[in-house]
C-alpha cells in the first residue's frame, strides 16, 4: 500500500513510456521529482519541505474546468506532473504525498481547508506541524516562501483534516470491492484509487 | 419352508424410495440454507461495517468541524451540549473528545444493545466496530481529536433479520419441495407399488396378473415377465385341476344325479366312523325309492333318472342347512346321508322333512304310485364299526318299508344304553368348567416328511384332549363340534394358541407346532387381532407356528379366510388347509389362497394302496397342488403299504399311527 515509502518509485522503462507519450519535459519533470523521493533521507525535515514546496510551485496553477473538463478533479501526483499543471488542491495532494515519501510522518502533515482573504476564494494548503500542538507551517502555492501559520494573515484557516485516518479506512474498505458501488466516492477515495493503480504492479 | 428361512436372512427393513427422497430433499434444503446464510451474513456484514465506518467518519468530520470554535473559546459546556445533541440520536457507541495532551474532555458512551437479537448470534457473528475520527482545530492549530464509534445494534438487528428471513424462505420452500416432490413420486411411483405387491403375491404362492401396464420401460419390462410367469403357472394350475376333478368325478360321482356315489359314501362313512379325531357320533339315514326299476320298463329310461335326478336336488336341498351333513347316491334307486354330530332329534325332523319330500315327488308326477320310498335311520357311537352301523339302518329301512307307505324309522340298539355323556346343558357346563380349569389337555402328533430317509420332522400337529365326566378320555373329534356349538371354539383356539405359545418360549425343542383353528374363530375378527398382537410380541417364535384351518371353514368365505392368512404370514407364521377334498368342492381358490400345504382327508388315503381310482385322483390333486408350489400331507396313514403307494405318488408328508400317535404335549 501507499502508506510506506518507495511506493512512487518508477522503472526507466515507466519513464521512458511517459517520454513516449507525454514528451521530453514531462519525462524531465518526472525524473526529478522521483530523484526527490529517492533522495528523501538526506535532507532535514525543512529542507524536505523546501525542495517539495519549492518543485511544485514551479508547476502551472489551472483551474480544474479548464484542466479536466470538470468542476472539482482532484489529480494524482504523477497527473499533475505529467500535465505540468494543477490547482490548490492537486499542489497540496502532491507535495503530501512526496514529502511522505521523503521520510516525513503523516503524523505531521494536515490538509487544511482555508479562506484566501485577498482573493475570497476556498483555498487548500499543506500544513506542517513540528510537534501536535505547535504552530504550524504553511506550504501554499499562493505564496512560495514557507512561513509560519501566523504569518499568514492572508489566509484564514477552516478546517484541517488528518489524511492518514482516511488513509487507513481507505485501505479497509478497499478490501471489499462493492464499496465503491454504494457510497459515492469522495475525492480522496477516488484519487487514492487513481494513485493504487497507477503504481500497482 | 424356504420362505421362513428367507425372512430371516433379510435383516432389518430397507428404506423405501420414498423416505430416501424425502431425506435428500430435506439435506439439499439444509445445505443450502446454511451455504446461503453464511454468504448473505458474510456480504452484509461487510457492507454494515463499511456503512458504520463511513457513518463514524462523517459524524466525526461534522463534530470536529463544529467543535471548533468552542474548543478555541474554551468553552467546555457548549462543548458538551454539542457532543449531547449528536450522541443522544443513539446511532453511537461512544463519543470521545480529547486534548492533543492530556485525557479526555468530553466522553459519552453506552453499553450496546441488541435486543431482538439472540446472545449466541452476536458472539458468533462478531462485528469489528470502526472508529472514526477527526481534529478539533483552533485557529491554525490542533486542539484536539474526536473520536466516534458507530453503535453496532442497528447492523446486528439487520444481519438477524437476514438470517431469520433467509431461514422462512427456505423453511417454506422446503416445505413446499417436500409436498410437491413426494406428490410427484407418489404418482410416479404407482406403478411401482402395484409391481410390488405383485411380487410379493408370487412370494405367497398367489398368481395375479396385473392387466394395467406401468408406463415406465424397465418396469413394464418387469411386470410383463411376471405376469407371464403367472399365466404360465396358472396355465398349468387350471390344466391339472380339471384333469382332477374329471378323475374326482369318474370315482366318486354319481353321474345322473351329480351327488357322491357309493363308493364316496362308504369311504366318507368310514372315516368318519373310525377315524379316532372325528367326531364320534353321528346318523346314517338310507333313502330308497319304490318302483324305479318299474319306470325304466314301462316309461323309459329317461324318466327314471328324472325322477333320480329330482331326488337328488330335493335331498340336497335339505340338508344343505346342516354343517355336517352330506349325501351320496348309493344304490340304483337309493340315497344315503351322513350326518356328523347331530342330536338325535334334529335326526327325527330330518327323517320326517325328508319323508315328506317323497311325497313331493309324487304331487310333480315324476312318479304315480302313492308308496314313493322309505327312509331308515341309524345313529352311530364312539367305537362303532362302519358295518354294524350300515346293517342297522339297513334293518331300520326294512321296518320303515313294512310300517306303511313313506314312512321313516329310527333303529334303535337292543340293549338301549347311550354312551353320550348326558344332554347339551351338562355338557355345556362341562366343557366350560373344563377350559375354565385348564382340564383341556394338549397332546401332540407328529407329521413327517417322506423321501427322506431318517423320517424329518415337518411338525407336530396340536390335538385337544379332555376327561370326560367318568375320568376318560375325549378327542377333539367328540367334544370340538360341541363347543362349536355352543360357541366356545373360539375360546378353546385361544386357550391352545396361548399354552402352544407358553411352551414354545420355554422349550428348547425346535419343532414346529400346528394349531388347528375352528371355522368359527376364522371369521371372528376379534380373535385375529388378538392373535396378530399375541404373534407380534413372540417374533423370534412365529417361525415355529403353523395354523391349520378347514376346508369346510374356508369355503365358509373364500375373501375373510385369505385376509386371516395373510395376515397371520405377515407375523412370519404358516398355514394350511386340513381335511381337503371331503366335500366336491373346486380347485380354484387354492390359486389365491396363499398356504403352504394341504392335508388330504383320511377319506381318500385309507387302504390307498388297493383303489386304483383313488390313486388316480391323489396323485392329480398332488401334481395339481405341486403346479402351485403347495405342498401335500397325507392323513390317516396306518400301514406301511399306504405310505409307500403316496410315496410313489410325491406326497410330501404323512401323518397318522404310522408316523406316530398322538402324544400328551402339554
Amino acid at each position: 500500500m501507499l502508506a510506506s515509502a518507495g511506493e512512487f518509485t518508477m522503472t526507466r522503462q515507466e519513464i521512458m513510456k511517459i517520454d513516449q507519450e507525454h514528451g521530453e519535459y514531462a519525462r524531465r519533470r518526472v525524473d526529478y521529482w522521483q530523484q526527490l523521493i529517492r533522495s528523501g533521507n538526506q535532507y532535514s525535515d525543512l529542507e524536505k519541505l523546501r525542495l517539495a514546496n519549492d518543485f511544485f510551485n514551479e508547476l502551472e496553477f489551472i483551474n480544474d474546468a479548464e484542466h479536466w473538463g470538470k468542476e472539482d478533479y482532484w489529480a494524482t501526483p504523477l497527473q499533475t506532473l505529467v500535465s505540468n499543471g494543477g490547482d490548490c488542491e492537486d499542489f497540496s495532494i502532491a507535495k503530501y504525498f512526496t514529502l511522505l515519501e521523503m521520510g516525513i510522518s503523516p503524523e505531521r502533515m494536515r490538509l487544511t481547508y482555508v479562506k484566501a482573504l485577498r482573493l475570497n476564494q476556498a483555498h487548500m494548503v499543506l500544513t506542517y506541524f513540528p510537534t501536535p500542538d505547535a504552530e504550524p507551517l504553511v506550504l501554499d502555492n499562493l505564496d512560495a516562501e514557507i512561513r509560519p501559520a501566523n504569518k499568514r494573515s492572508d489566509l484564514l484557516p477552516v478546517y484541517s483534516f488528518n489524511v492518514s485516518g482516511l488513509w487507513l479506512a481507505k485501505s479497509r474498505s478497499s478490501e471489499s470491492k462493492h464499496v465503491g458501488k454504494s457510497t459515492r466516492l469522495s475525492p480522496w477515495r477516488d484519487v487514492i484509487a487513481r494513485i493504487n493503480s497507477e503504481f500497482t504492479r | 419352508m424356504k420362505l421362513y428361512y428367507a425372512n430371516l436372512l433379510q435383516g432389518p427393513e430397507p428404506m423405501t424410495l420414498y423416505r430416501q427422497l424425502a431425506l435428500i430433499i430435506v439435506f439439499m434444503f439444509v445445505a443450502g440454507f446454511i451455504g446461503t446464510v453464511t454468504i448473505s451474513t458474510r456480504n452484509l456484514q461487510q457492507f454494515l461495517i463499511d456503512q458504520l465506518a463511513s457513518h463514524a467518519q462523517d459524524t466525526a468530520t461534522s463534530l470536529g468541524l463544529s467543535l471548533s470554535q468552542p474548543m478555541q473559546d474554551n468553552d467546555l459546556p457548549i462543548m458538551n451540549s454539542m457532543v449531547d445533541a449528536i450522541f443522544d440520536r443513539g446511532f453511537y457507541n461512544s463519543i470521545v473528545v480529547e486534548p492533543v495532551n492530556g485525557g479526555p474532555l468530553v466522553e459519552r458512551g453506552i453499553t450496546m444493545d441488541t435486543r431482538n437479537v439472540p446472545g449466541w448470534f452476536t458472539r458468533y457473528v462478531r462485528l469489528e466496530i470502526p472508529q472514526g475520527d477527526a481534529l478539533v482545530m483552533s485557529g491554525w492549530k490542533q486542539a484536539g481529536t474526536v473520536t466516534v464509534t458507530s453503535h453496532p445494534g442497528y447492523a446486528y438487528r439487520e444481519l438477524w433479520e437476514n438470517v431469520t428471513d433467509t431461514f422462512w424462505l427456505f423453511f417454506l420452500s422446503a416445505i413446499t419441495m417436500l409436498i410437491l416432490g413426494l406428490a410427484g413420486i407418489h404418482l410416479l411411483l404407482k406403478p411401482l407399488r402395484r409391481v410390488e405387491s405383485q411380487a410379493e403375491a408370487i412370494c405367497n404362492r398367489e398368481y395375479a396378473i396385473q392387466e394395467k401396464l406401468p408406463r415406465t420401460r424397465e418396469l413394464r419390462i418387469m411386470v410383463k415377465a411376471m405376469n407371464r410367469l403367472a399365466h404360465k403357472v396358472n396355465e398349468i394350475f387350471t390344466e391339472q385341476s380339471n384333469l382332477t376333478t374329471r378323475l374326482r368325478e369318474q370315482a366318486f360321482k354319481d353321474p345322473v344325479t351329480g351327488l357322491g356315489n357309493r363308493h364316496y359314501f362308504n369311504r366318507q362313512l368310514r372315516n368318519l366312523v373310525e377315524s379316532p379325531e372325528e367326531p364320534a357320533h353321528g346318523a346314517v339315514l338310507l333313502i330308497e325309492l319304490n318302483h324305479v326299476d318299474e319306470i325304466n320298463t314301462t316309461v323309459g329310461f329317461q324318466a327314471g333318472d328324472r325322477l333320480l335326478a329330482r331326488a337328488g336336488e330335493l335331498v340336497t336341498a335339505r340338508i344343505s342347512d346342516c354343517a355336517g351333513c352330506s349325501c351320496a347316491r348309493t344304490a340304483g334307486a337309493g340315497f344315503g346321508i351322513v350326518a356328523v354330530d347331530i342330536r338325535d332329534t334334529d335326526v327325527d325332523n330330518l327323517a320326517a322333512n325328508l319323508a315328506g319330500d317323497l311325497l313331493q315327488l309324487q304331487i310333480e308326477g315324476l312318479v304315480t304310485h302313492t308308496d314313493v320310498g322309505s327312509i331308515g335311520v341309524a345313529i352311530w357311537q364312539p367305537g362303532d364299526k362302519v358295518t354294524d352301523v350300515l346293517a342297522d339302518a339297513d334293518i331300520a329301512l326294512q321296518t320303515a318299508r313294512s310300517s306303511g307307505e313313506n314312512a321313516w324309522y329310527r333303529y334303535t340298539p337292543p340293549e338301549g344304553n347311550q354312551a353320550t355323556p348326558g344332554g347339551a346343558h351338562t355338557w355345556q357346563e362341562h366343557l366350560e368348567k373344563a377350559i375354565e380349569d385348564g382340564k383341556v389337555s394338549l397332546y401332540a402328533q407328529d407329521v413327517i416328511a417322506t423321501a427322506t430317509s431318517n423320517d424329518k420332522l415337518l411338525h407336530r400337529e396340536v390335538l385337544l384332549r379332555t376327561r370326560d365326566t367318568g375320568g376318560g378320555l375325549l378327542t377333539a373329534g367328540v367334544f370340538m363340534p360341541m363347543a362349536e356349538r355352543m360357541g366356545l371354539a373360539t375360546r378353546l383356539d385361544r386357550l391352545t394358541v396361548n399354552r402352544v405359545l407358553g411352551q414354545i418360549a420355554k422349550a428348547a425343542d425346535p419343532a414346529r407346532y400346528a394349531i388347528n383353528l375352528s371355522p368359527a374363530t376364522l371369521h371372528d375378527a376379534e380373535f385375529m387381532e388378538w392373535l396378530c398382537t399375541c404373534l407380534g410380541k413372540q417374533p423370534e417364535h412365529t417361525s415355529r407356528l403353523v395354523f391349520e384351518l378347514t376346508e369346510y371353514g374356508v369355503l365358509k368365505n373364500v375373501d375373510k379366510a385369505r385376509n386371516f392368512i395373510r395376515h397371520l404370514q405377515a407375523t412370519g407364521c404358516g398355514c394350511g388347509i386340513d381335511h381337503f377334498g371331503r366335500g366336491f368342492s373346486s380347485f380354484g381358490y387354492l390359486k389365491s389362497i396363499g398356504v403352504q400345504y394341504l392335508k388330504i382327508d383320511g377319506s381318500y388315503t385309507r387302504d390307498i394302496d388297493k383303489d386304483v381310482d383313488n390313486q388316480f385322483f391323489v396323485k392329480a390333486l398332488i401334481d395339481t397342488a405341486h403346479s402351485i408350489d403347495i405342498k401335500i400331507i397325507a392323513e390317516a396313514v396306518e400301514t406301511a403299504a399306504e405310505r409307500v403307494a403316496l410315496e410313489t405318488m410325491n406326497v410330501d408328508g404323512i401323518q397318522g399311527y404310522l408316523a406316530g400317535k398322538p402324544e400328551p404335549f402339554i
